[in-house]
């Protein structure tokens, strides 16, 4: 798997392999190191080969900090910010109430033929956003994956 | 404990409850989704939604073996698995199953196996 620099075009890809694409402005903001980054995308792919796409998002600016994708034309990025969207959404609705010890873990959603899983950090400060197709693996199993690998 | 008993699944992890008081875990799990619709366990060493995903991916290899054989006519009712000290109890019933977890040195199987063939009546 190469890492590689988004400014970098230069360097020959293997036709077919998966390119793990690291954001350069990374982990200023999210306190995330860059090996962990890498560590937890190589953890889920490796339990989960078969993934659409896999991303780690920062929650505040929806900056995604690393992403992979299976399919070439599947921006992950761009969801990424969506989805950080939707987590600030619900960290907000979250907040409007008096509910203690209560915390944002994921979030699930099943398209037809897709599950899109979003597993937050404890600091709730970035999100692993996983995309994986509904026939390759159960909604439960890639939650547990996920469970067992971020927090 | 995750079960309300105004669902199906969970009338069915109450009875199992009382029929076997002494069982380590027990949850009705949905095939499709691999999702625990009731649960319970009384050892914080066996979650159950975890049990339930992994459980589900044993009895879909199983129907896959099963497919690849060709075996028409033949369905899984139950799957046992002996462990050290543990049996873990698959019943099958329809597009759901019921996984229990029981000490194999203070239950009788035998019991064990008759209280899932008669609680997998009440889930379909």
């Amino acid at each position: 798997m190469n890492v590689l620099a988004v400014a970098d075009g230069t360097l020959h890809q293997r036709p077919g392999s998966m390119r793990l694409v690291v954001g350069h402005e990374a982990q200023v903001a999210s306190e995330i190191p860059l090996v962990k980054i890498e560590k937890i995308i190589k953890q889920i792919v490796a339990q989960l080969p078969s993934l659409t796409a896999v991303a780690v998002v920062e929650v505040a600016t929806g900056n995604c900090l690393a992403h992979l994708s299976r399919r070439r034309g599947f921006d992950a990025a761009a969801l990424a910010a969506h989805h950080a969207e939707t987590v600030r959404q619900q960290l907000q609705a979250l907040a409007t109430l008096p509910t203690r010890g209560e915390r944002l873990e994921d979030i699930l959603i099943p398209l037809r033929k897709h599950f899109y899983l979003i597993r937050l950090a404890k600091n709730s400060q970035w999100f692993v956003y996983l995309a994986v197709k509904a026939q390759d693996t159960s909604l439960a199993l890639a939650r547990e994956i996920l469970k067992s690998i971020v927090a | 404990m995750a079960y309300s008993t105004n669902s199906p699944a969970g009338k069915v992890v109450q009875d199992v409850l009382n029929d076997l008081p002494g069982l380590v875990a027990v949850a009705v799990v949905d095939i499709n989704s691999g999702m625990a619709l009731a649960s319970h366990s009384n050892s914080p060493a066996i979650n159950p939604e975890t049990a339930a995903a992994y459980n589900t991916e044993v009895v879909k290899q199983k129907q896959k073996a099963m497919s690849a054989l060709k075996l028409t006519g033949e369905n899984i009712e139950d799957i046992l698995i002996t462990l050290t000290n543990q049996f873990h109890l698959i019943k099958l019933a329809g597009n759901k199953f019921i996984y229990l977890v029981v000490n194999s040195r203070e239950t009788n199987l035998a019991i064990a196996r008759e209280v899932l063939r008669s609680t997998a009546d009440h889930l379909n």
